[in-house]
């Protein structure tokens, strides 16, 4: 038996037994939507053996003693609380904790003289609450707090403890904000938190943030409290809206809007009534929660950064002014921007200071300004916003000479790469179909993206754009063999004219026709490909019903 | 979604399941329907190869879908959809095996097939009994469409360490499939 057919096997076997109940997932949604209540109940097989074996009473009775010493070690629910300290309260389907974990030191102060085990969800989480006031995490100066829930009930549970920790907040230091999430095994924030040594939970909300503005960096929010992130979701600069939060963040360790702007015209020697067109915002940059100040006055544009809690200008930059250019959504963000030019200046992040990124329109394109300094010099990049390719860049040493240098390229071409992967798989270049090759950036680092099918598999490898070595290689079945011509109801030539109609086309007006039979979605489907007036067309055909199941077209380029 | 690997019908086939996930996340109750049908039975099969209980197997399906409707907008459209929705089962069936592990020697209830050969039905049994619990869910979640890169992603292994077990764990069960077939 091959290893295909088992797996065929397997699949069919799932097919024949995997379980409908999209009209039951569907209601629960609306109950989700409305008043949330208990889910279901997961013992329906315990209570039908309990009716069925009435006989049996101390049977059950051991069972039930048994289930109930089994209940209350069995977690049924992880809370993550962030501030600094992180804690996560393991929980009991009765709500008794099970285990109260430090995820940092800071937690571990917390929760030195703590009795949790036992206690229920209530009372430790007024213990923790308490402990962190105490301690000073928390105050009127600092007063945020990220739930994480993880377990049966989450969202509803996320509610209850946010309303909880707001109420505890409002009593002991006047007033609070809280983040409440549902945690996601997110391989992602897996990965940062695992970087950063931070939790889980505070990694999937700086994950939600970077996603929501580019130009934030993961990297750098690792090293902000929870008090900072929400300072900065308050901020205007990220949108929110689909992030869960209560209560009123502390802005009372920060100089405020007014003095920020009162220490950027003090420094251009602006009078305040001569100004216009005044925006101060607040934001991250430099690693630190920063002022934005822009101006106008007589004919220049300011803008300056100033540090939000000690006032200190970080830059002051004037311009002519020149009206506003908008700037698209970038395809990319501002870490891989960074990463981009970090490659090229063959530097680390660890090796930079003073990075500041900008999101710009230069000359009619988006446009990554990326600055920093390492080793006595200072970088300036210009990256294409779009497509990640490097414009222009400068290194200016301490003496002020500046050394335009002409971007380079990686030193290996598509065609030495694809050499690289078909000699690793032993392939002559006849011997394959299907080839695909793309430069691209894993982690900072350039690779051509190669995949290819041959003899029956499907070979995927990354080669490394500097060294033309293999960095990895997959190789798997090719499934698309299943396909066979004979099952199909349909002829080839029935799907190519199926095709065709749908197109509008005669077969003279074509050209690059292709016609591969595979499946998808349990269907046998026929993929045809052809060209006509400058255009791509892209069709899946039903290869029992003939109807078509997608169709697109492209301009061929 | 079986049968699906080449190179282009992955393609499609995550751009699909990009659409749906960006759907849900707005909102759409056709978008969750369209995800179930496409990878309902996938999510399934893979919850089941980690608990070895159909009715566990069938609550857990129907909690990834419930965390995925409430959640999808979490999802970055454009990276592996399919790993991201297996990382939501993963998460789910690691936190019901952690509860079944308490109670094993439990007689596994009936698997109540619909459709399917003796073959096919011997070929789950077998992996069910025969494998260890990682080699089970590797095998699962590449006979239920995930590339071994995925699977890396997934279980958080290293992808030459997914790729020994797989060959290993296939063997095995081929094995024993053969030996029956002799007996």
């Amino acid at each position: 038996m091959r290893n295909k057919e088992l797996e065929k096997n397997l699949r069919n076997a799932i097919s024949g037994c995997k379980p409908d109940n999209i009209d039951g997932i569907l209601r629960q949604c609306d109950k989700q939507e409305g008043d949330i209540v208990n889910m279901k109940n997961k013992s329906k097989t315990l209570l039908r053996a309990a009716c069925c074996v009435a006989a049996a009473l101390v049977l059950i009775a051991a069972c039930i003693f048994g289930a109930g010493y089994y209940r209350s070690n069995q977690v049924s629910t992880v809370i993550g609380l962030d501030v600094n300290p992180s804690i996560e309260l393991k929980i009991n389907d009765n709500g008794k904790v099970v285990e109260a974990a430090a995820l940092n030191a800071d937690a571990e102060k917390i929760l030195d003289g703590l009795e949790l085990r036992g206690t229920d969800t209530n009372t430790a989480l007024h213990a923790v609450i308490g402990a962190m006031v105490r301690e000073g995490y928390l105050n009127q100066l600092a007063n945020s707090v990220l739930v994480t829930v993880d377990g049966k009930n989450a969202q509803e549970l996320e509610k209850q403890l946010m309303q909880q920790i707001n109420e505890l907040l409002d009593k002991s230091i006047s007033s609070g904000a809280v983040i409440g999430q549902e945690l996601i095994a997110d391989d992602r924030a897996q990965q940062l938190a695992q970087k950063h040594g931070i939790s889980v939970g505070k990694a999937q909300l700086i994950l939600q943030i970077t996603d929501k503005n580019p130009l934030l960096m993961a990297d750098d929010l690792a090293a902000l409290s929870i008090n900072e992130l929400t300072v900065l979701l308050s901020s205007g600069k990220v949108d929110d809206s689909e992030i869960n939060t209560s209560g009123q963040v502390s802005m009372q360790a920060y100089i405020g809007a007014e003095k920020a702007l009162a220490a950027a015209l003090a420094h251009a020697v602006v009078e305040p009534l001569s100004t216009s067109d005044i925006e101060v915002e607040l934001d991250f940059r430099y690693g630190v929660i920063v002022y934005e100040v822009e101006f106008k006055a007589v004919n220049m544009e300011y803008e300056y950064v100033i540090n939000a809690v000690t006032g200190e200008i970080l830059s002051d930059k004037q311009k002519v002014e020149d009206g506003d250019d908008l700037v698209s959504a970038p395809a990319f963000n501002a870490q891989t921007a960074r990463d981009i030019a970090l490659k090229h200046a063959g530097l680390t992040a660890e090796s930079i200071t003073d990075l500041d990124i900008e999101l710009e329109k230069k000359n009619g394109l988006d446009i990554f300004e990326v600055e920093f300094k390492a080793g006595g010099m200072e970088y300036d990049y210009d990256i294409n916003a779009q497509t990640g390719e490097i414009i222009l860049w400068h290194s200016k040493a301490d003496d002020d000479r500046e050394q335009p240098v002409v971007p380079e390229t990686v030193s290996v071409t598509a065609e030495e790469a694809r050499a690289a992967a078909l000699n690793h798989a032993g392939l002559d270049a006849s011997e394959v179909s299907d080839y695909r090759s793309k430069l691209d950036y894993d982690d900072a680092r350039a690779v051509y993206e190669i995949e290819f099918v041959s003899g029956g598999y499907e070979y995927d490898y990354e080669i490394d754009a500097q060294t033309g070595k293999v960095a990895s290689f997959d190789k798997e079945y090719h499934e698309g063999e299943y396909g066979n011509a004979a099952a199909a109801a349909i002829t080839p030539e029935e799907a190519k004219a199926t095709a065709f109609a749908d197109a509008m086309l005669t077969s003279g007006q074509i050209s690059d026709y292709e016609s591969e039979l595979d499946y998808q979605r349990g269907r046998m489907v026929y993929e045809i490909e052809f060209k006509s007036g400058g255009k791509e067309y892209e069709y899946v055909i039903d290869a029992q019903t003939g109807a078509v199941i997608s169709g697109e077209v492209e301009a061929d380029d | 979604m079986f049968g699906l690997t080449s190179t282009e019908q992955s393609k499609a086939d995550n751009a699909f399941l990009d659409r749906c996930l960006d759907g849900i996340a707005h909102g759409s109750r056709d978008a969750l329907a369209r995800l179930y049908a496409a990878v309902g039975g996938e999510v399934f099969g893979y919850a089941l190869s980690v608990v070895k209980n159909y009715h566990e197997a069938q609550d857990i399906q129907q909690e990834v879908f419930l965390k995925i409707w409430r959640c999808a907008g979490q999802y970055r459209v454009g990276t592996r959809p399919r790993a991201w929705i297996f990382s939501v089962a993963h998460s789910l069936a690691m936190s019901c095996l952690r509860k079944s592990s308490r109670i094993s020697g439990e007689e596994l209830p009936e698997i109540p097939y619909e459709d399917a050969s003796p073959i096919e039905r011997q070929t789950l049994s077998r992996l069910l009994e025969q494998l260890p619990d990682i080699d089970r869910q590797i095998v699962m979640l590449h006979a239920m469409g995930a590339k071994h890169r995925e699977t890396a992603t997934v279980m958080q292994m290293p992808l030459s360490t997914v790729l020994s077990r797989y060959s290993r764990a296939i063997k095995k069960l081929k094995k024993c499939l053969e030996s029956e077939e002799n007996a």
